[in-house]
């Protein structure tokens, strides 16, 4: 019961933050952990071509196709440039980024936390 | 006596304790469980006003008939009177009044069950019998529709019994070929009983054999002189048509013994519940494309068979030698069912969000000859399910494109529900043919997952 209410409040608490640059649009998201994966729903009426899901700006998922509805993106995915993973140890969330480069019209869409 | 006087507390709480206990001797204790005592869902009883030299007070009547969820009888009958609609009286279109009239008089009847008849003909589910409501004169007009409409709506989903109701039955031999095809046990008419004679196992007084075809005739306004209603009750294998009066005394009866199997066209399981399958965590590994002219989101209609690579885990080539196998139903819960009804565990508590299952069956008839495939499927919280490598049915979980790390909506165990796949018939194969389905949780951390499915088919 209590681990339910942590992630209850973990979801609450990092839902809907995060800024979108101008010329960009902004991306329905929410997102969650349970400790080992990301959980990111992707809320807008299309499927997310070419995104990518980047943690504490280093690490990065990417996937060809995000669903819609939500989906649970494992830490152990998540990869840094020099081919680093996440570890679950280290799984203390500082920021979610995620990108799409044709959102609409060619317009990338953007979502932040 | 010493003990009482020295007691007192103690004897007056055991005299009270042991007055409790004897009202179990002259009570009547409830010795049969809720669940024991719940009705039998394949019985069904119903009542017939029919048309009678005393006008009988229908609404009166109907409010005295124990055990019939309902009655019928023709609109003529039934004195509407400015009164509200009883919504438990189905009544039998007879030109008495305009479409318009009938249709303002009972609101609650179906619509346009066929096109152009507005309420006038409709049908009614109830237990294991279908009921079918026609209009006699449109009929005798020469109308076809009704009696194709017959027909081809009792083979759809064909019960043991199934009955026409019609206020005056037409002269053409075409009603009694279309009734006798869409295997009616019985007609009712205003004033007739029509039964089907090879079900015949007992007769009424006045009973006359071969009356119309293979159907006899009962005619209970010529035989019994005081007011009367027909009461109808059944169950899977017989049909009971008793005359009674206002006192509940039955006045004659008919009685029909339908074959076993009778009205249920052969079902032939092609995978049962219970059956073994391949099975595997859902993970990228494993590959699914995405096939060329695939509507990503689901929510345009599939126009054309997808074909799919064969390293696709759907592709009925996939080699999925390497995977698990186990015995359905599969899952893990935190409830009873994980150990009373689970067969194969899963490792679910690793937290990925999905698993993959494929199975395969023989088919040995031409699929032309297939008139209906059904799905009885038992899963939580969500389920796609492809039938060689075409998505034939889903649940649960969001339309469109789905991968290994998709999660389902929340949902609680659905228990083998059924849903007719009939316009997948021509994805079946003669010979070999693959089944695969996916399952997917809620959230990675759900207590529960669940799966276990059939697949049948009924022939033409």
């Amino acid at each position: 019961m209590r681990v339910w209410s942590l992630l209850l409040l973990a979801t609450v608490m990092i839902t809907g933050c995060g800024r979108v640059p101008d010329g960009q649009v902004e991306l329905i998201a929410d997102i969650a952990t349970d400790g080992q994966r990301l959980i990111v729903k992707n809320g807008d009426a299309f499927v997310w071509q070419d995104a990518e899901v980047v943690i504490n700006g280093e690490y990065v998922y990417r996937a060809e196709l995000l669903p819609r509805g939500a989906s649970a993106l494992p830490f152990s995915a998540f990869i840094t440039e020099y081919g680093h993973r996440v570890l679950d140890s280290d799984a203390s969330l500082r920021s979610v980024e995620i990108r799409v480069p044709d959102a609409r019209d060619g317009v990338p869409g953007r979502y932040k936390w | 006596m010493i003990f009482f006087k020295r007691y007192k507390m103690l004897a007056a709480v055991l005299l009270v304790f042991l007055f409790l206990a004897s009202s179990l001797l002259w009570s009547e204790v409830p010795m049969q469980t809720y669940q024991a005592a719940a009705r039998d869902e394949s019985r069904f009883a119903f009542c017939l006003f029919p048309e009678q030299a005393e006008k009988l007070e229908i609404r009166a009547w109907m409010s005295d008939v124990p055990g019939a969820d309902f009655c019928a009888g023709p609109d003529r009958l039934f004195q509407k009177g400015g009164q509200a609609p009883l919504s438990s009286f189905y009544p039998i279109y007879d030109g008495a009044s305009s479409q318009e009239e009938f249709a303002a008089s009972y609101p609650y009847l179906p619509s346009d069950a066929l096109a152009g008849y507005g309420k006038t003909v409709y049908p009614v589910e109830y237990g294991k019998a279908r009921l079918f409501f026609l209009d006699g004169a449109r009929m005798e007009a020469g109308d076809p529709a009704q009696l194709d409409w017959l027909k081809r709506a009792a083979a759809e989903n064909r019960q043991p019994h199934t009955v026409v109701l019609v206020d005056e039955v037409p002269s053409s031999d075409l009603f009694w070929q279309a009734v006798e095809e869409a295997q009616a046990s019985l007609v009712l008419t205003a004033r007739e009983v029509y039964a089907y004679e090879p079900f015949l196992a007992q007769t009424a007084a006045s009973y006359e054999g071969a009356a119309r075809g293979r159907y006899g005739r009962w005619r209970p306004t010529e035989q019994i002189s005081r007011p009367f209603l027909l009461e109808l009750e059944g169950d899977a294998s017989t049909l009971e048509v008793q005359a009674k009066d206002r006192t509940g005394a039955t006045l004659d009866q008919l009685t029909l013994a339908v074959p076993q199997g009778q009205g249920q066209a052969a079902e032939t399981v092609a995978v049962g519940i219970q059956s073994l399958w391949r099975y595997h965590l859902a993970m990228p590994e494993i590959k699914a494309a995405v096939p060329e002219g695939y509507d990503l989101t689901g929510e345009h209609p599939i126009l054309q068979p997808f074909a799919l690579p064969p390293d696709d885990w759907r592709h009925p080539l996939y080699e999925d030698g390497t995977w698990r196998v186990g015995r359905a139903p599969f899952g893990y819960r935190n409830d009873d069912l994980g150990t009373s009804w689970i067969r194969t565990d899963l490792e679910g508590r690793t937290g990925e969000a999905a698993y993959y299952f494929r199975t395969t069956f023989e088919l040995a008839d031409d699929p032309a000859v297939i008139r209906d495939l059904v799905l009885h499927v038992a899963f939580e919280d969500g389920y796609a399910a492809y039938l060689n490598g075409e998505e034939i049915a889903r649940d649960g979980i969001r339309t469109g494109w789905i991968d290994a790390y998709s999660l389902a909506e929340t949902n609680d165990l659905v228990l083998y529900q059924r849903s007719s796949i009939r316009d997948h018939i021509g994805k079946l194969v003669k010979g070999t043919n693959t089944l695969a389905v996916e399952v997917h949780r809620s959230h990675p951390k759900a207590p529960n997952l669940s799966f276990d499915l059939s697949l049948s088919y009924e022939k033409k």
